[in-house]
């Protein structure tokens, strides 16, 4: 967006985005195609260059040179399903696999429709009939448990028309998404693959396509029914790892491979071409399909550190906080000060102790402080990831009314986020 | 070159002597061993429809991979397209904005990174950072004033270590090395005039002293046309003492180029093929079609319908037509092909070509040829060749075309097409402040020439000086006492009479080469290349200096008083000098400078006289 000042000048003169103007100062004259404000200082107007270029100048004077010509709708091609290729839905929550880009004015846009995925991705058509939906278009740290809801409805309705879906997703919260559909899922008869890609699709080296080739690889060509994730195992484009849906996280602010089991092992490895490797055995889902898509909104997720103030856990109870997920440090402890609040907190709701260790099990035995924890009623939350334990809790109080239950639930394995070995 | 409709123009890079342009690794080609190595496989990205046929595009990278060796110092996760961009490296931005001011460029209140879309696997990202610092420059040049599009800045591509025919290996440690590019108009008019541009643009980054030096640290290429031919871009002419010449050879091709084309049309020419004609050649004597033949290859055919007697046409220095129709082929990694124009004797291929001409129908003015590979690969070659063919009775193609060793050149790829770009979102826009603008032009190489010049260097050695790589060290002693001839000479004669005679140069440490010019006055002239041989052995300038036993004027003066005859000098007056300065120099040579000897022999033989 122009300053007012700008947009005042351009308004006077009928010029719009995407007009050939010239810019005159300093008695000199500069001409190009008049872009969109999106970063930078709102009293600059940036134009496009005949050679591709953007540059920035102060006008004092602006002229309309000729309108934008109108572009012209493209044909769309119809695509004809294979009534021999299984098919897969892929729905958007906001991550973009494919993006166009138009070089007059250097506006990407996110495409959707399965045409659009298909002439983008042709190897996907080769796979599968795809179709596309989109659900959100959020950054990820925007969604919210009404996004999740919706998804879930959406999912819910290609439940006997499509073999497996596809879920394209922003990477910072994706794994957080992953658990709420665990839970919220139970014994779901497709697979539900949840893909991003840490390098944008508008360049060339973007890793979503082969994220993305690889979940569809896995859906047409395994057993596996339930959540998981598909992402670079590497930071080559050597093979993706499908990843357990509660025991991932984002490990990694910007690497391909940001994504690593925690307490865990991938699945399989998938390869671009269609080649699978298993690591872990695969269980075929053969239960009833029960779907519970409520999440409670009142659970907070809290890291514990040296110094920390009591006001914190005061608020959530003042606030009738139903839940807390503690992010305690070592094998599950927090700050002998916090113990009291904690204990008011607990009169009415539920708190789950995890370790900011992320790797291994809380034991709330072996420290005195733990054992303290344990005797106001702190449940100690197991090898399971803190945000894991966040949704879970959020999805249990949406979802039981009785807190013994939820309590017995909290500690029991439901949907993978719990092991009761640890293994090496 | 007039008539000749002869237009070129030129694009400069230039490194600049800084860290790398996103982040802080070093700007410099490792020396190291790689140690990490990433594979990677680059899509066709989704822009205009029509512009590209994206089917195509896709089918040429599907299955090509690009595999990047990571150094240890040059190379980090901006490079390896793992981390966004860090914020752009402030000392090349200032650098590229004084270099667009040297060329009188305007400088926009903002500029921008855009995204160049790249995806020969060059750049890890897809796409090269470039932004414009300056435009609508100028520059005067002996043939008057010549213009300059744009300055730009941007990042280095990373550099081809291999090529295979389903991958390449490219080095990280050249990406993103901090480049200025300075684009001419098409102005330059003689291709003695492209050189005088690009040495001058040259010589004025230089003057900056923030420019980096040695082998390929500038590039240049050359965009050519003459009327009727083809614009066409010449790659990476680094050396620019061949620059005339390689220019010249591009008019000479395109000239004979047009006369081919002549002789086609009144031929009605044409192309067909390939097909496969194995069977004429398996029983074959050439050894080389006989082995390629065994090993499963297969031999496939075209017919150049009235090309005879073309093919061996010289169309450039040596390299005939048939050559330049190989490039293309040689695209699919096949060695080139073998035609009827050529003499099929020294091949022992009469018989079979004899047949194969019968088999294809071929006229006496018809060539044919063939290509030995696997069939694919063959078939493709063969398809470039008559495509190529076909083409010359029409036109010469617009390409980008590379330098050989004998300063023809070869095929590299099609012209691109628009630059498609659009702007790099993780790198903020940069307003220009004020003290961005507030920049001091360094002092031009011409002016350094007249300054120089006043200090007592001859017009040779003042313009030695300003192209040497001691220039910085000269400067920094004419702070001192020390004379600047004297201090000119050492640098730029004896150290080169020195390098000739194989003495390791560049073992002098430059401290030491600079305390021993600061001194230059109290050295003898007779023992400066035995100063410089002794610095060049790792002696610090102090020891040298101790073993040359010089002496001070003290001892000069004692030794002038034993020798000095006083009946001879007042006998003769100071004619005496003449016959003294010989036995005194005897004794002291190589221990103090001759002229400080004959002033104070005059100075003993005046007192003597005023006695």
């Amino acid at each position: 967006m122009y300053s007012v000042k700008i947009s005042n000048l351009l308004k006077k003169k009928k010029i719009k985005i995407g007009d050939k103007i010239r810019i005159k100062k300093d008695e000199k004259a500069y001409e190009g195609i008049l872009m969109p404000r999106v970063m930078g200082d709102k009293d600059t107007i940036i134009i496009k260059l005949d050679n591709g270029y953007n540059v920035g100048f102060k006008p004092k004077e602006v002229e309309l040179i000729s309108k934008a010509k109108k572009q012209k709708k493209e044909t769309k091609k119809i695509l004809k399903k294979d009534p021999k290729k299984p098919n897969i839905t892929i729905i958007s929550m906001g991550g973009t696999i494919a993006s166009k880009i138009d070089y007059k004015t250097g506006a990407v846009t996110p495409l959707f429709s399965a045409e659009d995925l298909i002439d983008n991705i042709p190897e996907l058509g080769e796979i599968a009939n795809v179709d596309g939906k989109v659900v959100a278009q959020k950054l990820s740290e925007n969604l919210n448990f009404q996004d999740y809801k919706k998804l879930i409805n959406e999912i819910k309705k290609e439940f006997g028309k499509t073999d497996g879906v596809i879920i394209t997703h922003g990477t910072d919260t994706l794994h957080y998404t992953a658990a709420a559909l665990s839970f919220a899922i139970e014994n779901s008869p497709v697979p539900i693959i949840l893909v991003g890609s840490q390098r944008s699709s508008d360049r060339a080296s973007s890793d979503g396509p082969m994220n993305l080739i690889c979940a569809a690889h896995f859906i047409t060509k395994t057993e596996f029914s339930g959540v998981a994730i598909s992402m670079h195992a590497t930071e080559s484009d050597d093979f993706c790892f499908i990843f357990p849906a509660c025991k991932t996280r984002k490990m990694h602010t910007s690497r391909r491979d940001a994504f690593k089991t925690v307490n865990s092992k991938p699945w399989a490895m998938v390869y671009p071409d269609g080649k699978i490797k298993f690591i872990r055995k695969i269980d075929k889902n053969k239960g009833k399909t029960k779907i519970r898509n409520k999440f409670e909104e009142k659970v907070a997720l809290i890291k514990t550190y040296p110094n920390m103030d009591t006001n914190i856990i005061n608020f959530l109870t003042k606030n009738k906080y139903k839940g807390l997920v503690l992010e305690g440090t070592g094998l599950g402890h927090a700050p002998l000060k916090i113990i009291k609040s904690l204990e008011k907190f607990l009169k009415k709701g539920i708190v789950v102790m995890t370790s900011q260790c992320l790797n291994g099990r809380v034991n709330m035995n072996v420290y005195s402080a733990g054992r303290e924890l344990q005797e106001i009623g702190v449940i100690p939350g197991e090898d399971m990831l803190p945000e894991v334990a966040y949704i879970k809790l959020s999805w249990l109080l949406g979802n039981y009314k009785n807190k013994d239950e939820i309590k017995e639930l909290l500690r029991k394995n439901l949907r993978g986020e719990i092991n009761e070995r640890s293994g090496f | 070159m007039k008539d000749l409709g002869f237009k070129a123009g030129i694009e400069i890079h230039q490194r600049l002597d800084t860290h790398k342009l996103f982040c802080p690794c070093k700007s410099q080609m490792s020396v190291e061993e790689p140690t990490k190595t990433i594979e990677r496989t680059l899509r066709p990205v989704a822009g205009e429809t029509g512009e590209i046929d994206r089917a195509a595009l896709f089918e040429a990278l599907r299955g090509r991979k690009f595999r990047y060796l990571c150094y240890p110092e040059e190379t980090c996760l901006v490079e390896a397209d793992e981390e966004p961009p860090h914020d752009v490296n402030e000392k090349a931005l200032k650098t590229s904005v004084l270099i667009a001011k040297m060329f009188n460029c305007d400088i926009p209140d903002e500029i921008q990174f855009m995204r160049k879309t790249v995806i020969d696997g060059s750049n890890t990202s897809g796409f090269q950072r470039t932004a414009i610092v300056g435009l609508n420059g100028s520059l005067n040049t002996s043939l008057g004033k010549i213009g300059i599009i744009n300055v730009c800045l941007e990042e280095e591509a990373a550099q081809i270590i291999e090529k295979k025919e389903k991958e390449v290996i490219y080095g990280l440690d050249r990406l993103g090395i901090p480049l200025v590019e300075i684009g001419t108009a098409p102005d330059l008019k003689t291709p003695k005039h492209v050189k005088e541009v690009a040495e001058k643009i040259g010589m004025l980054l230089r003057s900056t002293g923030k420019v980096q030096r040695g082998i390929g640290t500038i590039r240049q290429d050359v965009n050519i046309s003459i009327s009727g031919g083809a614009r066409v871009e010449i790659k990476g002419l680094q050396d620019l003492r061949t620059m005339e010449k390689v220019i010249e050879g591009e008019i000479k091709r395109q000239q004979s180029l047009l006369s081919i084309r002549d002789i086609l049309r009144s031929r009605n020419s044409s192309a067909t093929g390939p097909i496969e004609v194995t069977s004429i050649f398996q029983n074959t004597k050439n050894k080389m079609v006989s082995s390629l033949l065994k090993n499963g290859k297969k031999a496939f055919a075209f017919k150049l319908i009235g090309f005879s007697g073309l093919l061996s046409k010289k169309i450039c220095f040596e390299k005939t037509f048939g050559k330049e129709l190989a490039d293309y082929a040689k695209l699919y990694g096949v060695g080139g092909f073998i035609h009827s124009d050529e003499d099929l004797t020294r091949y022992d291929l009469e018989k079979e070509f004899s047949e194969l001409k019968t088999s294809l129908k071929a006229k006496n003015e018809d060539i044919v040829g063939i290509v030995v590979e696997e069939p694919e690969r063959a078939k493709k070659a063969c398809l470039s060749i008559i495509e190529r063919a076909k083409k010359a009775r029409e036109y010469i193609p617009e390409e980008t075309r590379y330098v050989n060793p004998d300063l023809t050149t070869s095929y590299l790829r099609p012209l691109p097409g628009g630059a498609r770009m659009y702007p790099e979102t993780d790198v903020k826009p940069i307003a220009v402040a004020k003290d961005l603008l507030n920049v001091k032009i360094p002092e031009s190489f011409e002016e350094k020439v007249r300054r120089f010049k006043k200090l007592g260097l001859s017009e040779e050695l003042a313009n030695q000086m300003v192209k040497s790589r001691y220039l910085s060290l000269f400067e920094e002693t004419l702070k001192t006492k020390s004379d600047p001839k004297t201090v000119a000479s050492v640098l730029l004669l004896d150290i080169k009479e020195l390098k000739r005679d194989g003495i390791e140069i560049d073992n002098i440490n430059r401290e030491e080469l600079i305390k021993m010019l600061k001194n230059i006055n109290t050295i003898p002239k007779e023992s400066i290349k035995d100063l410089l041989r002794k610095l060049s052995y790792g002696k610090t300038f102090e020891d040298s200096m101790g073993s040359l036993k010089t002496i001070g004027i003290l001892e000069l003066d004692n030794i002038i008083d034993k020798l000095i005859d006083k009946n001879l000098v007042k006998r003769e007056g100071s004619q005496s000098f003449k016959k003294l300065m010989g036995p005194v120099m005897a004794k002291v040579r190589g221990k103090i400078d001759g002229e400080v000897v004959a002033k104070r022999l005059m100075k003993k033989i005046k007192d003597i006289l005023s006695e």
